[in-house]
């Protein structure tokens, strides 16, 4: 299946932008984000298809998965 | 109409509204500091000052109030003595403390201005208590985040998970802190002025100063 990633702040740095990924079916939020060697505890949101969701939510062919960092300095 | 707001452009009635308005500015380095600048010249006529901490040589990056002669003064003590210089009829109530609150009571708006995300999720709840809308805004690197919270809609626990337990300070450029600062203003504006914005409980801003992407992201769970 196909599914866009988009990635945002820092998480772009090394790695892209948008990008169309081919994954295996049943693939999970939280597995894209290891296979993208990001740290799970540096994650601040997950929307799947512009709704919140979880590293154990399942992807589906066709969504768009965006994540994005914790942003905490002021 | 006083001379020093004619070039704001505002009619006397919008201006009366600035005057009128309290402002809680909860951190007082390089957001906290820009934002109580900006909202002084642009009229508000009260601000509630609140900082624990001393500048120290780390702030010169970026805190706009932090220079050789400040360094190991207390944050919010410096910020205000500057802001009189600009505008000596601003009321400052001035709290070299953590926040509680008291920093915010009275407030039609609070900055969160802070550098940690468990001290933001606590200020949050604070204006949620007292039914103050929270504007939102922080900063890594090349990389800005602006948000309102409004009391109803809660977002502060969604973009700071209970898992992030980091407390290595990020590191924080000075021209993403100033536009950061500058949004937050901006929205402070508009509340205070009731003009409809974008950011009002519906969406956060997202801004990439490197690749010069603004994006809206829509938060409703």
């Amino acid at each position: 299946m196909q599914v866009q990633v988009k990635l945002f702040a820092f998480f772009r740095e090394g790695r892209f932008i948008k990008e169309d990924r081919e994954l295996a079916n049943g693939t999970t939020a939280g597995e894209v984000v290891d296979s993208l060697d990001i740290d799970r505890e540096e994650v601040g949101v997950l929307m799947l298809n512009s709704k919140h969701c979880q590293f154990e939510t399942i992807l589906q062919d066709g969504d768009v998965y965006a994540i994005f960092p914790v942003i905490g300095g002021g | 109409m006083a001379e020093r707001y004619t070039r704001n452009g505002f009619s006397q009635a919008e201006q009366i509204l600035l005057q009128r308005a309290t402002i809680a500015v909860i951190g007082c380095g390089g957001l906290g500091g820009r934002t109580a600048e900006l909202l002084t010249r642009l009229g508000i006529g009260s601000l509630l000052l609140t900082d624990p901490d001393i500048f120290s040589e780390s702030n010169l990056n970026r805190q706009l109030f932090c220079n050789m002669e400040t360094i190991g003064q207390a944050k919010t003590t410096v910020v205000a003595g500057e802001l009189q210089k600009i505008n000596p009829g601003l009321q400052i109530s001035a709290f070299v403390q953590a926040f509680d609150a008291g920093s915010i009571h009275g407030a039609d708006v609070v900055i969160d201005a802070l550098d940690s995300g468990n001290a933001r999720k606590q200020l949050a709840t604070l204006c949620r208590q007292q039914n103050t809308p929270l504007v939102h805004g922080a900063v890594n690197s090349w990389y800005g985040q602006v948000a309102v919270e409004q009391p109803a809609a809660p977002l502060m626990d969604t973009l700071y998970p209970e898992s992030n337990g980091s407390t290595t300070p990020p590191n924080v450029l000075p021209m993403t802190v100033a536009l950061v600062a500058s949004m937050q203003t901006a929205e402070v504006c508009k509340y205070i002025l009731r003009q409809k914005s974008p950011l009002q409980g519906k969406s956060l801003l997202q801004c990439d100063l490197l690749h010069c992407q603004y994006e809206l992201i829509d938060h409703t769970p």
